[in-house]
């Protein structure tokens, strides 16, 4: 069952997951809220549950007497199935997923064995902070968008199966910009969405969401500094609830059939009484917000939405703007179904339903009145039936735009757009090929790391290395296999011990410095003479450079170092905590044999001689 | 203070008092601290960003968003 989304980003993520489960969570409530506002007279059923709700519902719908307005047989028949067969909504089954580590986008999507890959997950949404991709700046934005373009096209190539959902980049010009000349950011965010279409990934438009919301509502210097999260909680929020809008319509859940209502929602006024001159609709200024409002249904038409019109009104003065008023953009061909009379609009829309055989679920009703609008609630429960905006029409057309993305969003748009994806598409695939095949190990071996692996002795380097590694022990959550926690006192200690070794790394790759982000500490054992053994007491990496073998290659560097002491036997240890889940199988992955494997606990044993640990960083230890 | 202490226990996803800390709640990590503040910064109480990393308690949450509203 595929029911997980994967969130991968260059900056911190785990907030925002947290934040897509809430929104999944609310989006559950509103469900039922829903289900239960529509039956407000009836009792809840006794051992009330999720369960219990959609049976009960279901039991008491069939058992109602018929509706007065829906006596053809036709129609409630068809309404009958529709209710068995109703579905919960699709967010109800998702879970979200985001790998370990910090900015580990890249290596997870090439790292065949990521987690990624489970059949479990079905979407992954790549969603990317502009300015951590160029923190030299955008001028040479071409090359150094190159890699994360050729990871993303070679990770949907080897998986297809995923779907990739990648995001825009948004990134604010330098603020030393001169008023003429080129605009380096500018460009690379074209670039980057140019390529993106090109190779028709479907796009979370992140800096469409920053221009709607402004930069400064989106982002937070403060989350950034604390913790290399750049959103705030509003762009958090925001960006929650577009990442389950694409989950919808990847999830093939979109709306077929738009059905609108005339006087009031096409246009302001009543045709009937006020005439085609005096409906208010025009092409600028009042009345050009129903105009507004009609482009955003016309475009969903030429994306294949279908439009239908439920009026009441007679036929002949409901076709009469269409046919003679000069600022309809709406045609009478615009619309497939048009039913223009003094029936129920219940009535009228299940008839809808039926005759294009569709589902109701697959409705979506438009009407500025609430007595309608409740009516269709009632009687048909499974259309959907926003709230039409009160009081102030120029909000008209913003409205209509959100139902057409909250109902109407697609993946990709079929037919005639395909001949130009698939145009786009058959260049991608010759990109691709163009390009060398990127292996995991191509990656690792491009970002030039060096590793500097050094033992802290007493007095031989400056206090501050006993203060870092302090503070690596006590921050230090994920990876750490121990998580044994230290103060510099007892660090102090440890180095002034000769049965004890402790080793911090560095690590520098073509990016920049990491600083020092590894710490081991090992004890000697030699009670028993001909076999030297030592226990790895801490083992720990920062998160921040997860995903990149860093781990392996300190063992290794761990590992000489003992041995070239005379040290034959290498124990490893694990301790479980609630967050360092990441190493539970790390001895066992480095080819330690268990010794002792207690729940949440375990020592993991090597004897030498060791193999030689294969590596792409460049060593100094 | 009820205010804060009442977005703190929404945050942690259980109800805690003034005597609270990172100590005694399960799954109060660093991630947690910093929807904390987020969610206070979005509820108008801000507090500065060189606190945020000695938050250790609720109690220090409401001292440092006081400082901060003096």
């Amino acid at each position: 069952m595929s029911d997980t989304i994967a969130l991968l980003s260059n900056v911190t993520i785990e907030s925002l997951a947290l934040r897509v489960k809430k929104e999944i969570e609310r989006s559950e409530e509103e469900f039922r809220e829903n289900q239960r506002s529509r039956r407000p007279n009836e009792p809840r059923p006794p051992g009330f549950d999720e369960e219990g709700v959609r049976r009960g519902q279901r039991s008491q719908q069939l058992s109602e007497p018929r509706p007065p307005e829906l006596n053809e047989e036709g129609v409630r028949g068809g309404q009958r199935s529709q209710r068995l067969s109703e579905p919960r909504p699709p967010e109800l089954q998702i879970e979200v997923f985001t790998p370990p580590g910090f900015d580990t986008w890249r290596p997870e999507l090439l790292n065949p064995s990521s987690a990624l890959w489970e059949d479990r997950v079905k979407t992954i949404y790549v969603i990317l902070h502009g300015p951590a991709i160029f923190p030299e700046g955008a001028a040479r934005f071409a090359e150094i968008l190159s890699e994360p373009l050729n990871i993303l096209a070679q990770a949907r190539t080897e998986h297809k199966d995923k779907i990739l959902v990648v995001s825009t980049l948004d990134l604010p010009s330098s603020s030393a910009s001169p008023l003429t000349g080129v605009n380096f950011s500018a460009r690379a965010t074209a670039h980057w969405r140019n390529e993106l279409e090109k190779m028709d990934f479907p796009i979370l438009d992140l800096s469409e969401l920053v221009a709607e919301t402004g930069r400064e509502r989106f982002y937070s210097p403060k989350m950034w500094y604390f913790g290399s999260l750049p959103f705030s909680g509003q762009g958090e929020i925001l960006l929650a609830r577009e990442i389950l809008r694409i989950e919808k319509a990847v999830r093939g859940k979109r709306k077929k059939c738009l059905v609108l209502d005339l006087d009031g929602t096409l246009w302001g006024g009543v045709i009937g009484e006020d005439g085609v001159e005096g409906i208010a609709l025009a092409s600028s200024g009042m009345g050009s917000q129903y105009r507004d409002l009609q482009r955003v249904a016309k475009e969903l038409s030429e994306r294949g939405i279908l439009l239908a019109i439920a009026s009441k009104n007679n036929l002949e003065d409901a076709l009469r703007p269409f046919r003679e008023h000069p600022n309809m953009l709406l045609k009478e061909e615009n619309f497939v179904k048009i039913k223009a009379d003094w029936n129920p609009k219940p009535a009228n829309i299940a008839a809808i339903a039926k005759e294009l055989n569709i589902g109701l679920d697959s409705l979506v009703f438009i009407d500025d009145n609430p007595v309608e609008r409740e009516a269709v609630k009632t009687v048909l429960p499974q259309v959907a039936v926003p709230d039409f905006p009160d009081g102030d029409t120029s909000q008209l057309p913003a409205f209509m735009k959100n139902v057409a993305r909250r109902y109407f969003t697609t993946l990709r748009v079929e037919k005639e757009d395909l001949q130009k994806t698939e145009m786009y598409r058959a260049e991608a695939e010759r990109e691709a090929a163009r390009n060398s095949h990127l292996s995991l190990d191509d990656y690792l071996a491009s970002l030039e790391m060096k590793l500097t692996l050094y033992r802290l002795r007493p007095g031989d380097r400056h206090a501050g290395e006993i203060a870092r590694a302090a503070q690596l022990t006590q921050k230090t959550n994920q990876f750490n296999l121990t998580s044994r926690r230290y103060t510099e006192a007892d660090l102090a200690a440890m180095t002034n011990d000769d049965r004890v070794r402790v080793w911090m790394a560095e690590l520098h790759d073509r990016f920049g410095d990491y600083g020092r982000i590894c710490l081991a500490i090992a004890r000697l054992d030699t009670r028993a003479p001909d076999e030297p053994a030592a226990t790895i007491d801490t083992f720990l990496m920062s998160c921040r450079v997860m995903g990149r073998g860093v781990e392996d290659a300190v063992l290794g560097c761990v590992e000489r170092a003992l041995v070239d002491e005379g040290v034959t036997t290498i124990r490893g240890e694990y301790r479980e905590t609630s967050q360092n889940e990441p190493v539970r199988g790390f001895w066992d992955k480095m080819g330690y044999e268990p010794e002792t494997n207690l729940p949440g606990e375990g020592m993991w044993v090597l004897r030498a001689p060791l193999n030689e640990r294969r590596t792409k960083i460049c060593l100094n230890c | 203070m009820q205010n804060i202490i009442d977005i703190i226990s929404e945050v942690l996803g259980t109800s805690v008092s003034e005597d609270s800390s990172v100590d005694d709640v399960a799954g109060w990590d660093s991630l947690k601290t910093l929807q904390i503040v987020m969610a206070l910064d979005e509820a108008g109480c801000e507090i500065p960003l060189e606190k945020i990393a000695e938050i250790r308690s609720v109690r220090d949450v409401v001292t440092f968003a006081k400082q901060e509203a003096r």
